[in-house]
């Protein structure tokens, strides 16, 4: 059962490994168009929270207190972008 | 490890097993803190207009050369400067920082055209390219090169002069340097009409000085303020994960993996984020 949970956990960390490498190579492209850029910021914070609520979930660990920390760890990184722009 | 750095950065049982940092009210008030000093950064700049602002060392005459280099390494002929154009271009620029605005039409509806029309150039085809807050004219010409309208306009057949003009001046609070390239095929006869000119790229306008260091640019102050959080923020998060695995903790959290790959992602984007914009 934990072996199972392990390798679960591992597919879905490539998962979002993957989503994360696909969305920071777009950026390279449009690093010059502000615009698109925000947006790509966004999307990359939006994955980051969904991730966390499907990965805990399926986990069966999803909790309020966990929720709130991918919330304000997305949202850092959102404003973090939107600042620079 | 003094107590109260080892509460902040590693979990431990007078922290609930996770570090101090990583709780909800710290993130929270990290995140307060971020808002307030970038604001603070907002408020200074609108305040204080050329406290802060974009160094730059940018030739007119090297845009143009640099322009010329890419239309031959394309098989195009150079262009032959020409001073109506560049006069026209100073012009535009001069405009935008009049009226407070950065696009190739202002707000009361004025084209290109009309900049290179009252500066006596009569042209069959014309076009304009626009670029702001870039340090050296390579990296102006190069955005441009990036960009298939841009480009179209640089390696456009039909055109035969340039003019180009470097301005600096201040837009929403910030100093900026604004580069205007105007390209132009003259015609004898006189066209006025704004609707027979074409965009080609971007106009560049230029006060001549072509040198300015106006002070720290915004972005960079802005952006090594959040590389310092994102920095803090990483290291913890590598901390409390070691601890973590070390010490076989068992608790209710986040995945830190997911954490880390994500303020790396957005510190990566931080850092690739390129100054300058070009219209």
């Amino acid at each position: 059962m934990r072996a199972k949970r392990k390798k679960q956990s591992f597919i879905d960390y490539l998962v979002f490994l993957i989503l994360t490498v696909f969305i920071l190579s777009l950026s390279i492209f449009f690093g010059r168009n502000h615009q698109i850029f925000q947006i790509i910021g966004f999307a990359l914070a939006g994955i980051h929270f969904i991730w966390g609520i499907w990965h805990h979930r399926r986990q069966g660990t999803l909790e309020k207190e966990v929720v709130i920390e991918y919330l304000l760890i997305s949202l850092f990184g959102a404003i973090m972008i939107i600042s620079l722009i | 490890m003094p107590s109260v750095i080892r509460k902040l950065f590693t979990p431990h049982s007078h922290n609930n097993q996770k570090a101090s940092l990583l709780q909800q009210s710290s993130l929270l008030a990290l995140l307060g803190i971020y808002i307030m000093v970038q604001s603070a950064i907002n408020i200074f700049t609108s305040f204080q207009p050329g406290v802060l602002g974009y160094a730059s060392y940018i030739n007119p005459d090297k845009i143009i050369e640099y322009t010329n280099e890419y239309r031959l390494q394309n098989g195009r002929e150079p262009l032959v400067l020409n001073d109506d154009l560049t006069q026209a271009a100073l012009a535009k620029a001069q405009d935008m920082f009049a009226d407070n605005y950065w696009a190739h039409i202002s707000p009361d509806g004025t084209e290109p055209w009309y900049f290179i029309a009252q500066s006596g150039y009569n042209y069959s085809h014309a076009g304009e390219n626009l670029a702001r807050d870039f340090t050296n004219p390579q990296s102006v010409v190069d955005a441009w090169i990036d960009s298939p309208s841009h480009r179209k306009n640089i390696i456009e057949d039909d055109f035969s002069e340039i003019g180009v003009a470097v301005v600096d001046g201040d837009i929403g609070g910030v100093e900026t340097t604004i580069v205007v390239q105007l390209f132009g095929t003259p015609e004898t006869t006189s066209i006025l009409s704004s609707q027979q000119g074409q965009i080609v790229g971007e106009a560049h306008a230029s006060d001549q000085k072509g040198k300015s260091f106006i002070g720290l640019s915004p972005l960079d102050l802005s952006r090594t303020i959040s590389l310092t959080f994102i920095v803090l923020l990483i290291i913890t998060l590598a901390f409390d994960w070691f601890y973590v695995w070390r010490k076989r903790i068992v608790r209710i959290s986040g995945n830190s993996w997911a954490h880390l790959t994500y303020l790396i992602a957005i510190t990566i984007m931080l850092i690739i984020f390129k100054q300058g914009l070009i219209l």
